[in-house]
């Protein structure tokens, strides 16, 4: 491990990807306090109104240039610094908002992925035969499934009951938890009804091929359980290359999120999710192509810092693609 | 060897970027552009875009203007509109009316002649005359239920229509009340209304598209299929050729109509495109000739950059519209049958800001249901909720929060609020800009906005669909049928009409326009008119009107005679192109 740990701080990329994504992660936790109306000493206006920060929209302002000054009476000297986008509302506050969403769904999808599917690979190939048979068949079953329209169907269903607001049992409880989430909770189960199943196939894989080798052998020969096997022994040996692989996806799920959002099925309006606002951009591109630019800047960014965190462990975790 | 890489994966990642930001636009246009290569000698072609393929083009179906705007291209009624929105002459050469004002008695030409264009050869058959009893068949057909028109009540002054329009299709009785309805052909050039009540405005009631004449066999072999190219059966200046159902349709001149040799736009056709800002590209790439219907109007971010722009400022055009762009209440769901409620929601929008700031195209902020441009409209009158639309928009406030207060919300405390509209990026921007206004009016209550696509969202607010599935606001715009506030007052919020998603219900304002419907003085007529307004939207604001429309639309400057129509669809017919520009521009 200190082996692995030493290779991937020296990995130029990975350590600049990593320092990245840890001061993105500091800012969205801290957007509430570091975002350009505190900063710029503008939040006792915006309470006033009870408006979020990444909500405040001044119609007077639309489309403003980056660098120009409000001219709302109540916001008088405030600047946009990256511009103000159809409505009037700060694109910069609104991005760094927007990076909330982003790092949560990569954090959430990624660790609801791993754990199902880690523990679903792992008991498939432990296990084998006719169980493991059945086991994949149903994720080939799952790889089938149009899951964007699955995740159509789920919203329409849950917002029209939503509507209904007569919601008990388990739909009152998926409600609440959606309503806890800020509208997220149907981006989270997309993206992990979508991606555990992959993870599955790598798990099972890597089981079977642990399950030969001979320590595996000689842990049952000196009687271990079922249980010790795989928790002690299996785990630990498919967990590395299981993480790795999960890394690179990560910039899957940033990028599947901005699409759900991108065409209005993610987070609910006003929330900024980076794929809304570039779909808002992207609308005034002709006239005001500065809209677009900051959020776009931003995806991009996040979603190579994790391709090159993960390039990065991956070479780190696995000597032979060392220096390829 | 690996900074190589990442440079390459850098580059082909901005590649991605925007590629994707370009796709959409380029894919659309080569297709319009395959299927019209634009070069002299080539059929003179209007290129437009249909915001959205048309629910319907049978004429006694249709509800929406991309509808009626496809109807009047392919059929004529008895009479039209003339620029002014006065009624005049089309299929009907002249008409009369008894004593009584019971009945009316149309005479019309003889010379046209319904058509069809054959789907593989592209021949035109002429299959006779339009005669009395094709109108006659219509106006049946459109009041049948098992059609359900979704605008039959529109023809309820006609004797037996209600009855025939309520009737139960399995009654042994059902022949005799489809027999009984008021419209009969005297003879093959003349048709007669029996009416239950004295109308003066019927003539424009026969320039709907529900009465327009139908050809009875070409109905009666395709049933619902009747509407597709090489069925459909027509008898105005354009016909179908080819319908791509939600991507591309071209409609082609008729040349056996009566006056075919005063007709110079030959085709008319364009991909079925969803989203303004790419009509808008393909307008400045010179794909398309107008931003107009039955296309889409400039989108809303580009309104500051065409008025800058030297050449696009002298393609614009505003004008007024019929038409009023609203937010309705669903009056019959909680907090807001409460008239207090929906007075502080309808007064918290500063509707000046929205047309100035973000509409920009000269709309006129309103306080009235009925627009200017109708008869009996009171948008004029001040004294009709000028509480909407004050100078001073922090009064305007401090009203609307006095009244939600006074409802039992103080600063919208424990209000969970919808609104909803059919999705678009114009409706989205409206939506959300009102949605804050109200967030800052109330800083208590939760304001939420959904969108439907169109089709979803009518059924959603129709008003016998389930309470709990209906959002609290809705928006939605009422345009002209005819130019008489009869077509707003009574057409939509009477309390039995099918457009009345409110669920507005006020026997005092059903008396009123009752009335006003059965007498013919102008003056009292304008009188009751105004006192159902007083109703509407000032006494139990059953509304918020937002503003008046206005045409906001881009004509390229070949577009030589461009005539608008007062009503949903233009005379496309007289409109001219001068070609030679056209093709130069485009080379």
């Amino acid at each position: 491990m200190g082996d692995a740990m030493r290779s991937l701080l020296h990995h130029r990329l990975a350590v600049s990807s990593i320092v990245f994504i840890l001061v993105l992660a500091l800012i969205a936790i801290l957007a509430g306090l570091i975002n350009p109306y505190v900063l710029q000493g503008y939040s006792d206006a915006l309470a006033a109104t009870n408006q979020a920060p990444f909500a405040k929209q001044t119609l007077q302002d639309n489309y403003a240039r980056p660098m120009t000054e409000s001219k709302n009476p109540d916001l008088q000297g405030f600047v946009y610094y990256a511009g103000a986008d159809n409505l009037g509302r700060d694109i910069l506050t609104r991005t760094i908002y927007g990076a909330r969403i982003s790092l949560s769904v990569a954090l959430v999808a990624a660790l609801v992925s791993l754990i199902i599917g880690i523990a679903y690979g792992l008991t498939s190939g432990y296990l084998g035969g006719r169980v493991d048979e059945i086991m994949m068949r149903f994720v080939d079953f799952l790889y089938g499934l149009p899951i964007v329209i699955v995740v159509i169907l789920m919203q329409v269903y849950f917002k029209a009951v939503a509507r209904r607001g007569d919601a008990s049992g388990i739909v009152g409880v998926i409600l609440d938890a959606n309503a806890a989430l800020g509208g997220m909770l149907f981006v989270f189960i997309a993206i992990g009804a979508l991606n555990w199943i992959g993870m599955a196939r790598i798990a099972r894989g890597q089981t079977l091929s642990y399950k030969q080798k001979e320590f595996v052998e000689a842990a049952r020969a000196t009687g271990s359980g079922s249980r010790r096997i795989l928790f002690s022994h299996l785990m630990p040996n498919i967990l590395g290359p299981c993480i790795v692989q999960e890394t690179l996806q990560i910039p899957g799920y940033i990028l599947l999120e901005a699409f759900l959002s991108f065409i209005g099925l993610g987070v609910d309006a006003p929330t900024p999710s980076w794929g809304i606002m570039i779909n808002e951009g992207f609308q005034a591109l002709r006239s005001a192509p500065h809209i677009i630019l900051v959020p776009a800047a931003a995806l991009s960014l996040t979603v190579l810092a994790f391709n090159f965190l993960g390039d990065g462990l991956r070479d780190a975790f696995d000597p032979r693609q060392r220096g390829v | 060897m690996k900074s190589r890489w990442i440079l390459i994966a850098l580059v082909a990642m901005a590649a991605m970027l925007f590629s994707a930001c370009t796709a959409a636009p380029a894919a659309p246009a080569a297709e319009g552009e395959a299927a019209a290569p634009a070069e002299a000698g080539e059929a003179v072609t209007l290129d437009t875009v249909f915001s959205t393929e048309p629910p319907s083009l049978d004429p006694s179906l249709g509800s929406d203007t991309q509808s009626v705007w496809a109807v009047r291209q392919m059929f004529m009624g008895l009479t039209g509109f003339n620029e002014a929105a006065e009624v005049v002459p089309s299929l009907a050469t002249e008409w009369s009316v008894s004593e009584d004002g019971l009945t009316w008695t149309y005479k019309m030409r003889d010379d046209v002649n319904w058509v069809k264009r054959d789907a593989d050869t592209g021949e035109f058959e002429d299959l006779g005359p339009v005669t009395a009893g094709d109108v006659v068949f219509a106006v049946g057909r459109t009041l049948d239920p098992v059609e359900a028109s979704p605008y039959a009540s529109m023809l309820y002054m006609i004797e037996g229509a209600e009855e025939f329009n309520a009737a139960d299709p399995a009654a042994e009785n059902f022949e005799e009340m489809r027999a009984a309805v008021g419209v009969t052909a005297l003879d093959d050039t003349t048709v007669e209304f029996k009416l239950k009540k004295p109308t003066g405005y019927f003539p424009a009631i026969t320039g709907l598209w529900i009465t327009f004449p139908q050809y009875a066999p070409a109905v009666e072999e395709h049933a619902e299929q009747w509407t597709e190219p090489g069925n459909i059966v027509t008898n105005g200046p354009y016909t179908l050729e080819t319908w791509q159902h939600g991507a591309y349709m071209r409609y082609v001149k008729n040349p056996l109509w009566f006056d075919a040799a005063n007709v110079q736009i030959e085709v008319i056709q364009g991909p079925i495109i969803e989203s303004e800002s790419t009509a808008m590209s393909m307008y400045e790439a010179n794909e398309i000739d107008m931003m107009a219907d039955p296309g889409w109007s400039p989108p809303l971010p580009d309104m500051d950059r065409i008025k800058a722009d030297a050449a696009l400022s002298e393609e614009l055009l505003i004008a007024p519209r019929t038409c009023t762009y609203y937010y309705g209440f669903v009056n019959a769901k909680p907090p807001f049958d409460n008239p207090l409620v929906r007075k502080a929601f309808a007064a918290a929008v500063d509707r000046q800001s929205l047309i100035d700031n973000l509409l920009k195209g000269e709309q006129v902020p309103a306080h009235s249901f009925v627009s200017p441009g109708n008869f009996g409209n009171a948008a004029g009158d001040m004294d009709i909720a000028p509480w909407m639309v004050m100078e001073d928009y922090a009064a305007q406030l401090d009203q609307a929060r006095a009244w939600l207060a006074e409802a039992g919300y103080p600063e919208g405390e424990g209000l969970d609020v919808l609104l909803m509209y059919n999705t678009s990026e114009a409706h989205a921007q409206v939506a959300q800009a009102v949605q804050a206004m109200w967030s800052e009016a109330f800083p208590q209550a939760t304001v939420s906005v959904e969108n439907q696509e169109w089709q979803v969202y009518l059924n959603t607010l129709l008003p016998d669909a389930p309470l709990e599935e209906k959002p609290h606001i809705y928006r939605l715009g009422w345009c002209a049928d005819f130019p008489d506030a009869a077509n707003w007052l009574i057409g939509v919020f009477r309390s039995n009409s099918d457009q009345n998603y409110a669920m507005f219900n006020s026997p005092e304002f059903d008396a009123l326009v009752d009335e006003a419907d059965s007498i013919s003085d102008p003056a009292r007529r304008e009188e009751l008119y105004k006192q159902a307004e007083q109703i509407l939207v000032d006494d139990v604001t059953a509304i918020a009107p937002l503003y008046y429309y206005t045409y906001v639309r881009l004509y390229k400057p070949w577009m030589t005679n461009i005539v608008i129509s007062p009503v949903t669809g233009d005379p496309i017919h007289e409109w001219t192109i001068d070609t030679a520009a056209k093709a130069a521009a485009r080379q």
